[in-house]
């Protein structure tokens, strides 16, 4: 009986510990999404090519595809940047890019030197669609199925892991359902 | 006032002076003191999601810049109520914006458990009082015991 007692506070320190050690495995700066399940926000912007006239989701519907945000000034870019070239080239998946908060003529250097992942590219200065995206850190990629709705974020640079197994399955899956 | 002086009390002015000039928004305007109020509200009430311990109005990242401008937009410029102010950025960047988050049954343990918790302490701390504090009169054999270790030179075995 007075046994029992004295357990309780073993028992309480122990669930505590047990919430701080799931806590501490989870990163805080990923916050979840709410758009995740929502349409993706409409939008239309120039292409980084001057004058090359104007893309937004619109073009890709029908399709499952990727969004991809992206800057120059963006270390996690440099580091992602292999796997969107793999993702495009190797699997064939459709990358929408959106380079935010940059200048032109670097990003159209950067697409030169490095390699172009992207089907297109929007051009995103101010960063405007970037706000209606809940973009807070980029890198940002997005799973968009064929009915324009998103299905997946991964916030900061995209890893080969993350890409195979979790990014080219959900894609695949959702194309099966669109093929059915 | 020496020459000297002037220069100091001068140079002083002018540097208290750059401070808004320096800051990276422009100078807001607003038209009534509510408007301002509720701008102001606003960015304490928010959270910056690049550092998220700092409000909006804290917050120097470049995000939390252009976030000023889109609640001065939506607030100042177009007139909105609070709410669909809120609305707005939480359909972009969810719960996790507002310092203060909504009730709903899955934030029911923030906003309650610290309440259940003091409650549940402070009846134990009770219990344990009242318990400690509990007296009756001795037996006659505790009063004789009492007595002789009292009167006894014999102070424990450590005293040996």
């Amino acid at each position: 009986m007075l046994r029992a007692r004295y357990l309780i506070p073993l028992v309480l320190f122990l669930v505590i510990a047990v919430f701080l050690a799931v806590g501490l495995t989870k990163d805080p700066s990923r916050v979840p999404s709410p758009l995740i399940g929502k349409p993706v926000p409409d939008f239309e912007l120039p292409r980084l090519e001057a004058n090359a006239g104007r893309i937004g989701p619109e073009a890709m519907q029908g399709e499952v595809w990727l969004l991809n945000i992206w800057a120059t000034w963006c270390v996690g870019c440099r580091e992602e940047h292999h796997v969107l070239m793999e993702a495009a080239s190797r699997n064939g998946v459709r990358i929408l890019g959106l380079d935010y908060k940059d200048e032109r003529g670097a990003a159209l250097r950067w697409l030169d030197q490095r390699g172009d992942p992207y089907f297109a590219s929007a051009f995103d200065p101010e960063g405007r669609v970037g706000i209606d995206l809940g973009v807070y850190g980029v890198p940002e990629t997005y799973v968009i199925d064929a009915d324009g709705i998103i299905r997946h974020k991964t916030i900061g640079p995209v890893s080969m892991k993350d890409l195979e197994q979790e990014i080219l399955p959900l894609v695949r899956r959702l194309q099966m359902g669109a093929d059915s | 006032m020496s020459a000297a002086w002037r220069t100091m009390i001068a140079g002083a002015l002018a540097a208290g002076m750059a401070g808004p000039l320096i800051a990276g928004d422009s100078i807001r305007e607003f038209e009534n003191p509510a408007e301002e109020n509720r701008y102001r509200d606003l960015l304490e009430e928010v959270r910056c999601l690049v550092c998220q311990n700092q409000s909006l109005e804290s917050s120097d990242a470049e995000l939390a810049q252009d976030l000023r401008n889109e609640v001065y937009r939506l607030v100042v410029i177009e007139d909105r109520s609070r709410e669909e102010a809120v609305d707005f950025l939480t359909q972009r960047y969810g719960d996790f914006v507002l310092y203060r988050p909504p009730m709903q049954p899955s934030t029911w343990l923030l906003w309650f458990g610290p309440a259940i918790l003091l409650v549940l302490g402070g009846g134990i701390a009770a219990m344990i009082v009242r318990q400690r504090t509990e007296s009756r009169p001795l037996t006659t054999e505790e009063h004789e015991r009492a007595r002789h270790l009292l009167s006894s030179d014999d102070d424990g075995p450590e005293a040996r």
